[in-house]
C-alpha cells in the first residue's frame, strides 16, 4: 500500500495546522477541507483513506456529513471534538463514525487512532479477495463455521453469549460499538442491558487477554463502549 | 400609597346598595387598598335583579366580588373578615334590617360576632319611601306528583278517621290524625303550598266527616274552636316540619361545600407546580359543574380540559374566545356568557385572582339554559379563589428558589473569577515563554535544553486541561443543571479510565490496584467518577514524595461500594482535614506565586459524590500517610445468557 492519503476537515486553522504538521511527521498525505460541503466533495473526489471529522463545522451538523457519507462508503470516520458529552460521542458511532477523539487531545493519541484506522482498511482490502471464514489478529483465532475460538493455538471455552459478542467485536475490529448497539446486536430489541453487556465483557476479556488488567485486544471505552483493536501479527 | 386596611363592603339586593358600594369603593381609594365586595347568599333569598347591578357596579369599580354561602349574615360576614383580614367593614343600614331575628340588628349581631372589625354603616335614608321588600315567597312551581301525594295523604286521614269513629273512638282523636298527616305532606313535598293547602282542607274535611252534623259544613260553635286550634297547630308543625327540611338541606350542602373545598385545597397543595395546579382545580371544577373548560395561564396558551377524556375542544379555543381570555387576564373582571360583557361567547370566562391581578383565567362552557346556581357560583369562586392562593405560592416558591440559586451561582462565579485571575497566569505565563524561548532562540539551544523547556509547556497545558474539565464540572454541579447519567459500571473499567489519564509524574510513583471481586459494579456516572479518582490519585502524587505508594482499592460494604485511595507520604494535619473539601481551599502556604490549585478538586469530589448519594472523607493511613474514602451505591447485575 502506498502512503495513506487522510482527509482532515476542521475549520479552526490553529488545530488543522497541528494535525497536518502531525501527518508530515509520520510521511502520510493529507488534504484539508475547512466545510462540511467541502468535505463531501473532496470525500468523494480524493478518495482518502481516512477522514479526520471535526463535528462542529461552520454549514453542517458533523452527525449528518457521517450518515451522508455512510450511504456510499465505508471509509473510516475519526471523529474530532470539543463537545466532550458521552451523548454527543455516542450520537456520530451509531451514525457510523469508526471512532473519536475530545479536544484537547495528544499528538500521540491522534497517531494511535490513526493507525488503527488504517490497519483497519489495510485489513479489509486484503480480506476483499476471499471470504472470511476465519478470523486472526494476533494470538487470536476464529473459527466461525466451527464456532471455535483459539489463543496461541490453544482452545478457549467460551459461553455463547461471550462468543457472539467476540464474533461481533471482530468483524468490527478497529470500530468503537456503543453499548446501545452491542446489545441490540447480541440480545435483539429489549433483551438485556447495558450492566448485563459490561459483565460478559469482563468475563469475555479474562478468558481473551493474556493480562486483563492491560488488556491488547478488548478496549473499553467509559460511558461509550468496546473496541477491538488490531494487533500486529 | 399602601396601607394595611382591608376594606369589606357587604352586598345585598337592596337597591340602595349601590350608595354602600360607592362609599367603600372611595374609602378603598382613600386607603390606597381597594376594597372587597362580599355578597352573602342565604337559602331561599330570591336573587333580585337589582342584586345582579350592585355586583357589576362593585366590580366595575374595582371591588374583588366574593360569595359566601350560609343561612346567618352576620356569621358569615364576620367569619370572612376573619380569614381575609378585614380592617373595614362597610354597610348599609335599613329600616328593615334593624328588626332583622328578634330585634337585633344585623350590625349589633356583628359587633357580637367580631368586635375588632371597625363598621361603617351608611343609612338607607330613601328605603322607607320607594323600597318595599318583595314578599320572600319562592315561586313554586305545581307538579303532579306533589299534588297526588297530598290528595292521598288526606284521604287515607280521612279513611284512618272513620275507621276511630267505627270503632267507638272518639271523634276527637280524627284531629291528631289530619295534623300528623299534614306534618307529613309537609315532609314529603317540595314547597310549602302543599302544606299550607292540606291544613285549610284538613279543617274542611273534619268539619265535613266528623262534627255535627255530619256531611255537611255547616257547625255548632262549640267546633269552631276546634277547628282554630286544629288550624293552628297544624299551621305551626308544618311550618316548622318545613324549617328543619329546609335546614337539613342547607347542612348537607354545606358539608359538600366543606368536602369539595376541602378537597380542593387538599389537591392544590399535593400539586407540585402550575400544571399540577391547574389540573386539581379543573378537576374540581368538573366535578361541580359537569362541564368543559379551557384554563388559560398569564401567557395566554389555552390548557383545555374536556368532560370526556380526549374530546376536541377546539370549538373553545377561537380566536375569539382567546382574545376574551386575554382581556379577562388583562383586566382581572368576568366576562362572556351570561355577563355584561360578550354575553354572546361560547364560554363564562372568569379570573383566576392573586393579590397582584389575575394570575389566571378559566372558561367554562356552561350550559345556556342551566347557567350555574348560586351555590354552584360560590363554590366555582372559592375554587378559583383557592387556586389562585396556590398559583401564587407556587410563583413565590419558584421566585425565591431563583433568588437563592442566582445568589449561589453569582457568590460562585465571584470565588471562581478571584482563584482564576490568579492561578491561571502562572502556567499561562510559563506555557508562552517557553514557546516564545523556543521559537526565537530554538537553534541556539541544545537538544536538551529544547526538550527540557517543551516538556514544561506540555505540562502546563496539561495542567490546565485537567483545570478546565474540573471547572466545567463543577459550575455544572453548582448549577443544578448537571443530570447524572447513571449506570452500573465496573469498578475495574472505571480505574483502568483514571489510570490512563494520570499526571506524568504518576511514573516516579508506585500505584497499585486491590480489587478482590473483579466483577464488582456500582451506580454512577461514569465520567464524573473517573474525575474524582483522576482528582484523589494526582493530589495523592501530588503531595507524597517521588517513589510513594499509592493504592487504589474498591469493595463492597453493606449496600455501597467504598472506594479508596490510600497514600504513604506525609499525611494530613488534623486541623486541615475539615477543611480540605471546602471550595479554594489548598493546602501548603498562601501567597507567593508557587504552583498550587485552584482548591476545586476535593470540592468537585464530594460535590460528585453527594450528587450520587454517597459520602466522602478523610482519614490516617497508619503508619503515615493519608487514605481518602468515598462509598457509591452498589449495583446487583443478574446476567441472563
Amino acid at each position: 500500500m502506498n502512503k495513506p492519503l487522510i482527509l482532515v476537515v476542521e475549520d479552526d486553522t490553529a488545530v488543522a495546522n497541528l494535525i497536518a504538521t502531525t501527518l508530515e511527521t509520520q510521511d502520510y498525505h493529507y488534504h484539508r477541507a475547512t466545510t462540511g460541503a467541502g468535505a463531501l466533495l473532496d470525500a468523494a473526489s480524493c478518495r482518502p483513506d481516512v477522514m479526520l471529522l471535526d463535528l462542529g463545522l461552520p454549514d453542517m451538523d458533523g452527525v449528518d456529513i457521517i450518515r451522508k457519507l455512510r450511504g456510499w462508503t465505508g471509509m473510516p470516520i475519526i471523529v474530532v471534538s470539543a463537545r466532550s458529552e458521552d451523548a454527543d460521542k455516542v450520537a456520530a458511532l451509531d451514525a457510523g463514525a469508526d471512532d473519536y477523539l475530545t479536544k484537547p487531545f495528544s499528538v500521540d493519541e491522534l497517531l494511535a487512532r490513526l493507525r488503527v484506522a488504517l490497519r483497519r482498511v489495510r485489513y479489509d482490502a486484503a480480506r476483499s479477495s476471499e471470504e472470511a471464514r476465519v478470523y486472526e489478529n494476533g494470538a487470536i483465532r476464529i473459527d466461525y463455521e466451527a464456532g471455535c475460538v483459539w489463543r496461541n493455538g490453544e482452545e478457549i471455552h467460551l459461553t455463547p453469549i461471550e462468543y457472539r459478542l467476540l464474533c461481533l467485536l471482530a468483524k468490527n475490529t478497529g470500530k468503537v460499538l456503543t453499548h446501545h448497539y452491542m446489545v441490540e446486536q447480541v440480545w435483539g430489541a429489549g433483551g438485556a442491558d447495558t450492566p448485563a453487556l459490561r459483565v460478559f465483557m469482563a468475563t469475555l476479556r479474562r478468558k481473551l487477554e493474556p493480562d486483563p488488567a492491560h488488556p491488547q485486544y478488548l478496549q473499553t471505552h467509559v460511558g461509550i463502549g468496546y473496541r477491538m483493536l488490531r494487533q500486529s501479527s | 400609597m399602601q396601607t394595611n386596611e382591608n376594606i369589606l363592603c357587604c352586598l345585598s339586593g337592596a337597591p340602595s346598595n349601590g350608595r354602600v358600594i360607592r362609599a367603600a369603593a372611595r374609602m378603598g381609594q382613600a386607603f390606597g387598598s381597594g376594597f372587597t365586595a362580599l355578597y352573602v347568599e342565604s337559602p331561599g333569598a330570591p336573587a333580585a335583579s337589582s342584586l345582579r347591578e350592585n355586583l357589576r357596579l362593585a366590580e366595575e369599580l374595582g371591588g374583588r366580588i366574593i360569595t359566601v354561602y350560609g343561612d346567618d349574615p352576620a356569621v358569615q360576614i364576620a367569619e370572612y373578615a376573619r380569614i381575609s383580614g378585614a380592617t373595614k367593614i362597610v354597610l348599609g343600614l335599613s329600616p328593615r334590617e334593624n328588626r332583622w331575628r328578634g330585634g337585633r340588628s344585623l350590625i349589633d349581631r356583628l359587633g357580637v360576632q367580631a368586635p375588632e372589625l371597625d363598621l361603617y354603616v351608611i343609612p338607607d335614608a330613601a328605603a322607607d319611601t320607594w323600597y318595599r321588600r318583595a314578599p320572600a315567597v319562592v315561586r313554586e312551581r305545581f307538579t303532579w306528583p306533589d299534588f297526588l301525594r297530598t290528595v292521598g295523604i288526606l284521604a287515607l286521614c280521612t279513611l284512618v278517621g272513620r275507621l276511630f269513629v267505627a270503632c267507638g273512638i272518639s271523634a276527637a282523636n280524627a284531629v291528631m290524625v289530619y295534623i300528623l298527616g299534614v306534618l307529613a305532606i309537609s315532609m314529603v313535598t317540595t314547597g310549602r303550598s302543599y302544606s299550607l293547602l292540606a291544613t285549610a282542607v284538613s279543617v274542611l274535611i273534619y268539619n265535613y266527616f266528623f262534627t255535627a252534623p255530619y256531611y255537611s259544613l255547616r257547625s255548632d260553635p262549640d267546633s269552631v274552636a276546634t277547628f282554630a286550634v286544629m288550624f293552628i297547630v297544624a299551621l305551626l308543625g308544618s311550618t316548622s316540619t318545613a324549617r328543619i327540611k329546609q335546614q337539613a338541606e342547607q347542612s348537607a350542602r354545606k358539608a359538600y361545600r366543606t368536602e369539595i373545598l376541602l378537597q380542593t385545597s387538599q389537591k392544590l397543595q399535593k400539586a407540585e407546580d402550575t400544571g399540577h395546579i391547574l389540573d386539581a382545580a379543573a378537576d374540581q371544577l368538573r366535578q361541580l359543574l359537569e362541564c368543559d373548560m379551557v384554563f388559560y395561564l398569564a401567557d395566554g396558551t389555552p390548557r383545555p380540559y374536556p368532560v370526556q377524556p380526549g374530546a376536541d375542544l377546539s370549538a373553545l379555543t377561537t380566536e375569539s374566545e382567546q382574545a376574551l381570555a386575554r382581556w379577562v387576564l388583562a383586566h382581572n373582571h368576568h366576562a362572556g356568557r351570561s355577563t355584561a360583557h360578550q354575553p354572546q361567547a361560547r364560554c363564562l370566562y372568569l379570573a383566576v385572582r392573586g393579590s397582584r391581578g389575575a394570575l389566571a383565567a378559566v372558561g367554562l362552557a356552561v350550559d345556556e339554559h342551566r347557567p350555574p346556581d348560586s351555590f354552584e357560583k360560590s363554590l366555582m369562586f372559592a375554587i378559583l379563589d383557592e387556586c389562585g392562593l396556590a398559583l401564587e405560592k407556587d410563583t413565590m416558591v419558584r421566585e425565591k428558589q431563583q433568588v437563592e440559586q442566582t445568589a449561589r451561582q453569582e457568590a460562585l462565579r465571584a470565588d471562581l473569577l478571584r482563584s482564576i485571575s490568579h492561578d491561571l497566569r502562572t502556567p499561562l505565563t510559563s506555557i508562552s515563554g517557553n514557546a516564545a524561548i523556543l521559537m526565537e532562540r530554538g537553534e541556539a539551544l541544545t537538544a536538551d535544553k529544547r526538550r527540557s523547556l517543551a516538556g514544561a509547556v506540555y505540562d502546563d497545558a496539561q495542567w490546565l486541561i485537567n483545570l478546565v474539565e474540573n471547572l466545567l464540572s463543577i459550575t455544572r454541579i453548582e448549577n443544578g443543571t448537571i443530570r447524572l447519567n447513571r449506570q452500573p459500571e465496573l469498578l475495574d473499567d472505571i480505574f483502568q479510565e483514571a489510570l490512563a489519564h494520570l499526571d506524568r509524574a504518576a511514573e516516579r510513583h508506585h500505584i497499585a490496584v486491590e480489587l478482590p471481586d473483579d466483577l464488582l459494579m456500582a451506580e454512577m456516572d461514569a465520567r464524573l467518577i473517573v474525575q474524582v479518582l483522576i482528582n484523589l490519585l494526582n493530589n495523592a502524587i501530588k503531595y507524597t514524595p517521588e517513589g510513594s505508594r499509592i493504592t487504589l482499592s474498591a469493595r463492597a460494604e453493606g449496600g455501597m461500594v467504598r472506594v479508596s485511595v490510600a497514600d504513604d507520604g506525609p499525611g494530613i494535619r488534623e486541623d486541615a482535614k475539615p477543611k480540605l473539601f471546602q471550595m479554594f481551599y489548598t493546602e501548603g502556604k498562601a501567597g507567593g506565586d508557587s504552583r498550587r490549585g485552584l482548591g476545586l478538586g476535593l470540592a468537585l469530589c464530594r460535590s460528585i459524590v453527594n450528587a450520587h448519594g454517597g459520602a466522602i472523607g478523610v482519614a490516617d493511613n497508619p503508619p503515615h500517610g493519608s487514605c481518602f474514602t468515598f462509598t457509591l451505591p452498589v449495583s446487583e447485575v443478574i446476567p441472563h445468557e
